[in-house]
């Protein structure tokens, strides 16, 4: 691991879903749910990269890929330098891999469960993933994450989901993800569940968590807008690939792709409207 | 035209009454799209029930009346009798419709099925207008022979407002219609709807939490806050030119393609409807709160000739 290694890299990456099961019809493969992907960032570029797209794009796919929740067929994936996955294997373990690359989910309500306290998803996570210290004694590095997503322990300790709105589950899954100190936080679709006053504060805080604790972050959205507003790199996916990667202002000022005009302008932004 | 007249109605819970709704007063207008914006769990959905005339589900208006009157003011229907009206007058699209067609039927003989009571015109009249309404939405003339499994999501909503449109209602109300959608697949069913509206010259209620959609969409746009109705206007007086701080802080927290500017949502969460602030609901979160907030829970006022705005110190902010 060096400093000026990729953040994240994706070479080649192809996955099709195989049809099969009752209805399926034998076990031929359907269209390609990623179609040769590669993909790059590097420290030079910034520390956001989102990747947008809509239903069937791939875009999820992709994320569980770098999550290793899918198997790719082929392809290789390698985080801050290290190879986590190669032509569909796995090339380290599964603790090495959370300690690397840590997912926020979109549905916050979902991630947690009804029934833990969501303290215990935070002291589990430092006691699977933590140093030797940390195992010791969690609590530091609890209170220590929290602070930096605006929370304290005494507001959580001993309380349930229900005691939190979306945005403040959402805050704890970042939380529990900086817990394990990882290079790169997966978050698919996070704010899509938020109310959209709240929406900004969650976005603000990955921007000002990729500044102060230099973490870097794939954020998978169909939302163009905060994919610009957040993002230093920004992927555009269609049918399983990539049809634009770049800056966000470059793509903005010149899409090279059709598709990616039709989105822009299908936008309703509170600046123009629409002939109708 | 509908009239919302200083209505309180809600539920009844073991906890005590929740007031989904709270001394709002409006009009909807004939031939006007109006849309209801505001967070989760602030009265949109509540509201739109009570222009459909649907409590089936608990649903209870504690004062004040809500009616329907014809465009020559000769006949007026209040909300208790709305549903003897339903297909005719007002028609529905709920929430996650999509959802709601029957997966064991062909499209056409849906449509036929809905407003069967209301609308008793021949068949072979109703057929055509199912045709017609389908061509108007876009949809290939086949789609009336398939099952709802052969649809795209897209095409099963546009089938949802052709359902709530064919039978050529005064009022269509439509609840989060595109929410599940693709924005491209999104703007082409919002097209679709303000096209169906111009050419049947009817009223439009869409319930969203889309301010983008309502902007494109909307002739005017109405902003509810933890039940209270917060500002109502134009669209280019609400969206435009925001006066109420919980719109303009809405508004604040899009961010613009093309603009990197910091932007900052806001703080805190609507509050529980069994334990509502004192005075005025948004204080707790509002930016320009000052001492006289939380003594006074203001009803809407006017501000300039197009819109009226419940705040005790009003102020346009340009978006």
């Amino acid at each position: 691991m060096t400093g000026t290694a990729p953040l994240l890299e994706v070479r080649n990456l192809r996955k099709v879903y195989r049809r099969g099961g009752l209805f399926g019809g034998g076990s031929g493969g359907g269209p390609a749910a990623l179609d040769d992907v590669s993909l790059t960032l590097r420290p030079e570029d910034g520390k956001v990269l989102s990747i947008v797209g809509e239903s069937g794009s791939g875009k999820t796919t992709l994320a569980r890929i770098v999550l290793r929740l899918v198997t790719a067929d082929s392809g290789t994936v390698s985080v801050a330098g290290e190879p986590i996955m190669a032509q569909g294997g796995r090339t380290i373990d599964n603790r090495a891999l959370r300690k690397l690359v840590q997912p926020i989910f979109q549905n916050p309500f979902e991630a947690f469960s009804l029934q833990l306290p969501v303290e215990e998803y935070l002291f589990r996570t430092a006691i699977n993933l933590g140093d030797a210290a940390m195992r010791r004694d969690p609590r530091p590095a609890i209170d220590e994450a929290l602070a930096a997503v605006g929370l304290s322990y005494s507001r959580v300790a001993g309380k349930g989901i229900r005691a939190f709105s979306g945005g403040e589950l959402q805050r704890l899954s970042v939380a529990r993800a900086l817990i394990a100190r990882p290079r790169l936080i997966v978050a698919d679709e996070p704010v899509s569940m938020v109310d959209a006053s709240l929406r900004m504060t969650i976005v603000n805080l990955f921007k000002e968590l990729s500044q102060k604790l230099g973490v870097a972050f794939v954020y998978i959205t169909h939302d163009l807008s905060t994919a610009y507003y957040l993002s230093d790199v920004m992927a555009i996916m269609r049918q399983g690939a990539l049809v634009e990667f770049g800056r966000p202002e470059a793509i903005l000022q010149s899409p090279s792709n059709d598709y990616t005009r039709a989105l822009l302008d299908a936008i309703p932004t509170l600046d123009r409207r629409w002939s109708i | 035209m509908i009239v919302v007249d200083n209505v309180v109605a809600g539920y009844r819970t073991p906890a005590g009454l929740v007031k989904a709704v709270d001394r709002v007063s409006l009009e909807v207008r004939d031939g006007e799209i109006l849309g209801i914006a505001g967070e989760s769990g602030c009265g949109k959905t509540t509201l739109l029930k009570l222009l459909y005339g649907s409590f089936g589900d608990g649903l209870e208006i504690f004062s004040g009346r809500v009616y329907w009157r014809d465009p020559d003011g000769r006949r007026t229907i209040d909300c208790a009798d709305f549903h003897r009206h339903w297909w005719e007058i007002f028609s529905y699209v709920p929430q996650g419709s999509m959802s709601a067609l029957n997966p064991l039927m062909r499209i056409a003989p849906q449509m036929l099925d809905a407003g069967t009571g209301a609308n008793r015109a021949d068949m072979a009249a109703r057929r055509a207008r199912i045709a017609r309404t389908l061509a108007e939405l876009d949809l290939p003339a086949r789609t009336q022979r398939l099952y709802p499994h052969q649809l795209s999501g897209g095409m099963r909503q546009r089938v949802m407002i052709g359902l709530a449109a064919y039978v050529d209602p005064d009022v269509v109300l439509a609840d989060e219609p595109t929410t599940a959608l693709d924005v491209v697949v999104q703007r082409q069913i919002l097209e679709n709807l303000v096209r169906l509206q111009r050419a049947r010259r009817n009223t439009i209620v869409i319930v969203s939490h889309d301010l983008g959609l309502h902007r494109q969409v909307a002739d005017r746009v109405a902003v509810l806050y933890a039940g209270r109705l917060a500002e109502i206007g134009s669209n280019d007086a609400v969206l435009g030119r925001p006066a109420h701080p919980y719109t303009q802080g809405l508004v604040d927290s899009l961010p613009r393609l093309g603009d990197r500017q910091p932007r900052q949502g806001i703080d805190g969460r609507p509050p529980d409807f069994m334990a509502m602030p004192p005075g005025c609901r948004f204080a707790p979160r509002c930016r320009r709160a000052i001492a006289a907030c939380a003594g006074s829970d203001p009803d809407p006022r006017p501000h300039g000739s197009d819109r009226t705005a419940a705040c005790i110190q009003l102020e346009e902010v340009a978006a």
